[in-house]
């Protein structure tokens, strides 16, 4: 049970209407879910972190396929069930593997096929444990992805672990699927 | 000595001189801090500053607790610049010496006022297990309101990311108020 009522579009003042609009525009479902379903009550933090979200996602220099790998990880690290089960079906479409996924669910590392991978989760495990990386892991990310492609790696795992504390704080409920265990 | 050049606003794009002037105009004309990195991600730097704005004006928490929280997050995460711009800011908002001499040295301080301990203590348990349980929610609604909780969160998540950036990024604190 989720710690915060159901959105319904009607109860909503006009800026929060206009608003949920635009977010359920480019959302594939029927009414407001997630991380949004809490902020639309607080319409200014809503307009930016969804502006934060496509940032990520509209045009990105890292790989979709590694932002959705760090993005499961965070998930993994703060149980955010909602955002796994949201993005376990995404991470897949852009191409991680089953296999990789369900060692990340299970908390072990993954043997990867892919260096790239194997590099961002080598990164992020080591930024979650440290709340920091090495001069030697920044220094290799860097030669990697290049100094742009660390900014957002960083940056999206501290974005997802924001999502993380406001999905679990309000306890939103996952999607239809294998809940997180 | 940070992991990133300081940018000049000089060698900039347009879009990016626009977005230097708009977060510098409301920091003192300076862009410190993790702008100095997001800078070279726009896209990431423009919407980072505008959720920052969001708890400046304080229209749901007190200005001094939500110094309080950015201070615990910063603690949390040994994010030195962090601490070195909000100590004298939460000093300025009202938050006592004692109190945030025993966040430095990661004591509970001892809180003379029960709002600053409702959020300290929420904002301790999140970070630590990641949620709170039924009766922290449940007191800290109680104290202030569903939008002052989505505040709290949010702006303890919105630290949390700023305090990774400046971690990997190494940015060195401003003078005068060291995490040790």
């Amino acid at each position: 049970m989720a710690r915060i009522d159901d959105v319904k579009r009607e109860n909503l003042n006009p800026r929060q209407q206009k608003l949920y609009d635009d977010l359920l525009r480019t959302r594939p479902r029927s009414h407001l879910t997630g991380p949004f379903a809490v902020w639309i009550h607080t319409p200014d933090i809503a307009e930016h972190a969804d502006r934060l979200v496509s940032a990520f996602r509209v045009a990105p220099k890292l790989d979709r396929r590694l932002l959705e790998l760090i993005i499961l990880m965070m998930c993994r690290e703060a149980t955010a069930q909602y955002a796994w089960s949201v993005h376990e079906p995404l991470g897949l479409k852009e191409g991680l593997t089953q296999e990789v996924i369900d060692a990340i669910r299970a908390r072990r590392r993954p043997d990867f096929k892919r260096d790239d991978e194997r590099m961002i989760y080598d990164f992020v495990s080591e930024l979650v444990a440290t709340k920091t990386v090495s001069n030697e892991m920044f220094e290799r990310a860097k030669k990697t992805f290049g100094l742009e492609g660390v900014i957002e790696l960083v940056s999206c795992a501290g974005f997802y672990g924001m999502i993380g504390y406001v999905l679990n704080v309000f306890e939103i409920p996952p999607q239809p699927g294998v809940p997180l265990a | 000595m940070a992991r990133v050049e300081k940018a000049k606003r000089e060698e900039l794009t347009a879009r990016q001189q626009k977005i230097y002037d708009d977060i510098s105009r409301t920091r003192g004309g300076r862009l410190g801090g993790p702008f100095s990195v997001w800078i070279r991600t726009p896209d990431i730097a423009e919407h980072a500053d505008r959720l920052t704005n969001c708890f400046r004006p304080a229209s749901r928490l007190d200005k001094r607790l939500i110094e309080l929280i950015v201070l615990v997050v910063a603690r949390n995460a040994s994010a030195k610049y962090a601490w070195s711009v909000h100590e004298p800011q939460g000093k300025e908002a009202g938050l006592t010496a004692e109190t945030i001499d025993a966040i430095r040295a990661r004591r509970r301080p001892d809180f003379k006022r029960d709002d600053e301990r409702l959020i300290y203590d929420f904002v301790t348990e999140l970070t630590a297990t990641k949620t709170v349980s039924a009766e922290t929610f449940e007191r800290t609604k109680a104290a202030f309101g569903i939008d002052g909780v989505i505040e709290a969160v949010t702006c303890a998540g919105c630290y949390g990311m700023i305090g990774l950036v400046l971690n990997v990024f190494d940015i060195p604190p401003r003078p005068g108020y060291p995490l040790p």
